[in-house]
């Protein structure tokens, strides 16, 4: 059964007088336990789709269900808040925030069950994410690119949400480093049964997940 | 890490612009609070000075109507001398509401044969019994009100005797009180009879001294023994001292008597040189109309402006309601237009206030728009967000406004030294403020404000006050919390897809 699903959807941007098309007519399916990777070349839309899909921006026609239900229903701000976890190209954590604090900003918001001890529980999802408790304490402006990068993971984490969605986490990281993250995403689609959507213009990343959708003049589809 | 918490992480781990927020509200709050001080000082002077000062109210000329009266005429031809209000008229208005009691009297000024003046000692020896003076050396004055008001209200006291019973005012018995200082000048006691006399003149035409043509004496038995108790204020005013003293003379000869014995001499003088004077009948019968001074006792100050407009429609044209609190706008100039100034500087202040913290706390937002844009993208409710913010400027503007709630009212009791009691020790020489007084005391006699620039700088004062404090925090905190209105709207327009993606 689909956990996500865009139907018929079509975006475009108004070029003075022009539209230019990112999705025409677009219909695909996501599931639960699936590692997908949507493959584009830059400036083909891989980030227009994740603003919609994110509910950050909304399709001109067409429409996104979650579990058969349209977002709109559900309303934008609960769908962000309870159904997906968004991990954003460039991190945009809250600096003047340790990187404990910033996942635990995330569960302060969202309204999923969560254990009591919220503290203890965004300590070890860092640590399992890669990030020792240390570090946790540190300022996020005063950690790494690729550090920064885990902190951004496992506040989409936090929330204990069915969908986590990323753009380009892998964009600046080294290729070990790229490894660590396409194998953090594996593991939480196939151990954790999330629905994992991670937009890349990167082949090696597209190779390493279950499914490859490819981005390409309006359309998205399971073949080249 | 819920709302609440991120803004004070906020405040705390960014102080440079927490600090620059408080600096600026800091300075911006001395400037309200400094104002707002002033003013409240200048409105509690007139609170306390006006409240002493009880309610007095007369009817009388409307000098500024009349100036503008003549000006639009300036021949004077068509312009009739306004008719003062008639008995009549001023009983009906004793029975408003607010009137507590009231007096209406008349004055004569008369001579005696055989009666020795008080005569000050500080003055020197002016007054001689050989000279003019003695023609009319003691006023009579006339009352209509037999328990005599000045003795009701506790600005004379009854040494001996009584006051008048009401038949005799209504009849025009002749029955007097005299002053204590007459009394022992002349030895006399209640019960003792007294002569004065009207003295009609006849002044040759090349000028000096008149001729006497006829005395129409006054024989009156003294009923009571009065003695004026001077007020403190009175006393500590030195800078009038010479008028102070003229004062305490004339109203040592001040005899008191029922209206109607007043009114018979008047008639009397009337009658002599209306006899010989060449105008029309309705002139003459116009010169024998009484002139009363009213006065009447509110019940409070603050009934003071019903009062007005319940009575000034029934007055005469060019008559108007005076209160011995009216020059306390004269003497408490320097006061009021700080008071003004102050008023304008705290509209500015919050003005200025409203644009500059507006401004500044935009400009922070605009840095932190990635900030807001995760709350947003996270699904915090963009009212949450907003609170966030809301509750770090007014927690910074909060600890601002309440040092600079301190540090404005020294700021305001600095100034006020300078602005206002300077000024008003200044204007202490100011003669216009002796003729104020002049006027005053010969409308109200005893019950005249004799406020002096000395009261009003001793009674103005920059306190703490609770409603100081209380409005200050209202002001100060109300401004900033309008400063974040304009913020506010840029946070819900704020796109988190534009600032993130
Ligand atoms: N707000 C916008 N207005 C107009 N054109 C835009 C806007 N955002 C992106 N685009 C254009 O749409 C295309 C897709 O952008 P984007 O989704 O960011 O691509 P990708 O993430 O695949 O690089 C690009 O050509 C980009 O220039
Ligand atoms: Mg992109």
């Amino acid at each position: 059964m689909a956990i996500l699903e865009t139907k018929n959807i079509t975006y475009y941007y108004q070029d003075g007088d022009a539209r230019r098309y990112i999705l025409q007519d677009t219909s695909v399916t996501f599931k639960k336990g699936v590692f997908y990777t949507i493959l584009g070349q830059s400036g083909s839309g891989k980030t227009t789709f994740l603003s919609l899909i994110s509910a950050l921006d909304s399709p001109i026609e067409g429409s996104i269900l979650y579990q058969g239900q349209d977002i709109k229903e559900i309303g934008y701000d609960e769908y962000r808040r309870n159904k997906v976890g968004i991990i954003f190209q460039s991190y945009n954590l809250i600096p003047y925030l340790t990187a404990l604090e910033n996942v635990m900003v995330a569960m302060s918001i969202t309204e999923n069950p969560l254990p009591d001890n919220p503290k203890e529980v965004a300590y070890n999802l860092l640590d399992y994410i890669g990030l020792a408790k240390t570090k946790a304490d540190r300022p996020v402006t005063k950690l790494s690119g690729g550090e920064q990068q885990r902190v951004a993971i496992a506040r989409a984490l936090a929330t204990n949400v069915d969908i986590i969605l990323a753009d380009e986490p892998t964009g600046n990281v080294d290729e070990a480093m790229e490894l660590e993250i396409v194998n953090i995403f594996k593991k939480l689609a196939h151990e954790h049964n999330k629905c994992v959507i991670v937009v890349t213009h990167s082949k090696e990343v597209a190779d390493r997940s279950d499914e490859t959708l490819y981005l390409y003049k309006g359309s998205l589809k399971s073949h080249e | 890490m819920n709302y609440l918490k991120r803004a004070l992480l906020s405040i705390s781990r960014k102080k440079t612009k927490s600090l620059l927020l408080f600096a600026i509200i800091f300075i911006l709050g001395n400037v309200m609070a400094g104002a707002i001080a002033i003013r409240q000082g200048a409105d509690n002077v007139e609170q306390n000075i006006k409240s002493q000062l009880g309610a007095v109210v007369t009817i009388d000329i409307d000098q500024k109507e009349i100036e503008k009266a003549m000006m639009e005429d300036p021949t004077g031809m068509s312009f009739d001398w306004p008719e003062p209000p008639n008995f009549e008229l001023l009983q009906s208005i004793s029975t408003s509401a607010y009137v507590k009691s009231y007096d209406f009297t008349t004055q004569s000024q008369v001579g005696s044969e055989n009666l020795k003046a008080w005569v000050d000692p500080e003055m020197g020896q002016y007054i001689s019994e050989d000279s003019m003076d003695k023609y009319w050396m003691y006023t009579i004055k006339g009352t209509q009100y037999a328990p005599v008001l000045s003795i009701e209200e506790g600005k004379s006291r009854l040494l001996d005797g009584r006051t008048f019973k009401p038949e005799e005012i209504e009849k025009g018995s002749s029955v007097v009180l005299i002053s204590k200082l007459l009394a022992d000048v002349n030895d006399l006691k209640v019960g003792d009879n007294m002569v004065v006399s009207t003295y009609i003149l006849d002044w040759p035409e090349s000028g000096g001294t008149p001729t006497e043509t006829e005395r129409r004496d006054l024989p009156l038995e003294i009923i009571g023994i009065y003695e004026p108790i001077e007020s403190s204020q009175d006393q500590n005013s030195s800078g009038n001292k010479m008028y102070y003293s003229d004062d305490k003379q004339s109203k040592a000869n001040t005899l008191i008597v029922p209206n109607l014995i007043v009114i018979n001499e008047q008639r009397a003088q009337n009658e002599q040189w209306l006899k010989d004077a060449e105008i029309p009948e309705e002139e003459k019968e116009r010169a024998n109309q009484v002139y009363y001074q009213s006065l009447y006792i509110l019940k409070s100050p603050d009934d003071i402006k019903a009062f007005k407009e319940e009575t000034m429609p029934l007055l005469p044209d060019f008559y108007t309601i005076i209160t011995n609190s009216d020059s306390y706008s004269i003497i408490a100039a320097p006061v009021e237009q700080t008071s003004k100034l102050a008023t304008y500087v705290l509209y500015v202040a919050i003005g200025a206030s409203i644009l500059i913290i507006s401004l500044v706390v935009l400009l922070f937002l605009r840095d932190r728009k990635h900030e807001l844009g995760i709350y947003m993208s996270l699904g915090e409710h963009r009212s949450k967000v907003i609170s966030q913010i809301v509750i770090e400027v007014m927690l910074v503007a909060l600890l601002a406004i309440s040092l600079s709630l301190i540090t404005g009212n020294f700021l305001a009791q600095g100034l006020s030294n300078t602005m206002v009691r300077d000024q008003l020790m200044a204007e202490n020489q100011d003669p216009y403020q002796d003729s104020t007084i002049y006027e005053e005391q010969w409308r109200f006699n005893e019950f005249a404000a004799n406020i002096s620039s000395q009261d009003i700088s001793d009674n103005y004062q920059i306190a703490f006050s609770p409603a100081y404090i209380s409005l200050f925090f209202l002001i100060g905190l109300g401004t900033v919390l309008v400063s974040t209105v304009v913020p506010m709207l840029y946070i819900v327009r704020l796109n988190p897809k534009k600032v993130l993606m």
